[in-house]
């Protein structure tokens, strides 16, 4: 995580895991790290979709 | 009664601005970021899901974790002197899963540039105000490179890991080995070892003689605080319970409102607590 030098924004690396299944007796899931953007108060969650 | 013609036509153009500003209102769903001037595509809005599924090391019969994309993106970092540029580690999961890019971001304009090809997954990049960025690299310990993409010079040589820079730019604490906390110029000449700070980790320093730390070792258990160099001493600010669910595993901390507060984040999501009230907000909740 980090703030802004204004301290009007945060970003933050989140592990967001998408719906996952069990199969048999494993449990599965599939994650993805991502970068966040919101305002101050937490307010305007962004994801940054970056270039690839 | 009998409206003239003049007034009838006033309060149609008022009601039609009105609608056209209602609607614009309702259109705009992405306004731009503070500090920017237009609306982005590259910053998707999100819902304000919390999550309710279990975490997978509760699931009771095992657990397997799939990934299946080819980029991944970790540890973004401001620019202190520009709030709308950050650094960031990039991992390109079909070139290694251990070197990965460092690569700077603007909010604004969504300029994305490559600054360095060889850093480690955990290079964990800090940028002073000076202008350096100091990382750990794939190979060689920690370096640092100017944002400019200039003057890479080798720091260290040690298994050292989670730099941060003192907020004038002039010390580097980092830790060797995961154990001796280390101060270096910012040369990387050794000033100090911290002995005071074992156990400790997730740091930043940004105010001159105290340094936000999250701890795990007693007596002082699991918690936010900060350690004040003059004292020599640490201040337990906000004691967490892990209840084995790992949900305030701390990932980061840092000073926040004019240095009021120490804000955190963890697994589940964001937290700050003012230091002098004790008094918590939550930011943001994941799950």
């Amino acid at each position: 995580m980090t703030v802004a030098p204004d301290e009007q924004k945060i970003a933050v690396e989140r592990i967001d895991i998408a719906p996952y299944d069990t199969i048999g007796t494993n449990y599965f899931e599939n994650y993805e790290y991502n970068i966040y953007v919101m305002n101050k108060d937490g307010s305007g969650l962004r994801k940054i979709k970056f270039p690839e | 009664m009998k409206f003239p013609v003049s007034v009838f036509l006033s309060l149609a153009i008022v009601l039609s601005l009105t609608y056209c500003v209602k609607d614009k209102t309702i259109v705009i769903v992405n306004p731009p970021p503070i500090g920017c001037t237009q609306t982005d595509s590259f910053l998707l809005p999100v819902h304000d899901t919390v999550y309710s599924i279990p975490f997978p090391w509760q699931a009771p019969l095992g657990w397997q974790v799939m990934v299946n994309r080819r980029y991944q993106y970790f540890t973004p970092c401001f620019n202190p002197n520009n709030p709308n540029e950050m650094v960031y580690v990039r991992q390109d999961r079909t070139v290694s899963l251990t070197t990965c890019e460092l690569r700077i971001f603007d909010l604004c304009t969504g300029e994305d540039r490559l600054l360095y090809p060889f850093g480690y997954l955990g290079a964990h990049p800090q940028w002073s105000k000076t202008g350096w960025i100091v990382f750990k690299a794939a190979v060689g310990s920690l370096w640092k490179i100017r944002s400019s993409g200039q003057g890479l010079v080798q720091l260290t040589y040690g298994n050292d890991q989670l730099a941060v820079w003192s907020p004038d730019g002039s010390k580097i604490l980092f830790k060797r080995f995961g154990f001796n906390i280390i101060l270096c110029d910012s040369n990387g000449v050794i000033l100090d070892t911290l002995t005071q700070l074992l156990g400790g980790g997730n740091w930043s320093w940004g105010i001159p003689d105290k340094l936000t730390i999250a701890t795990n070792n007693s007596p002082t258990g699991y918690g936010v605080g900060y350690f004040d160099f003059n004292l020599n001493e640490y201040v337990l600010v906000k004691a967490l319970d892990l209840n084995n669910n790992n949900c305030l595993l701390l990932r980061s901390t840092l000073w926040f409102n004019q240095n009021r507060d120490i804000i955190y984040s963890f697994i589940c999501g964001i937290e700050a607590t003012n230091v002098s009230a004790g008094q918590t907000t939550t930011i943001k909740r994941w799950r």
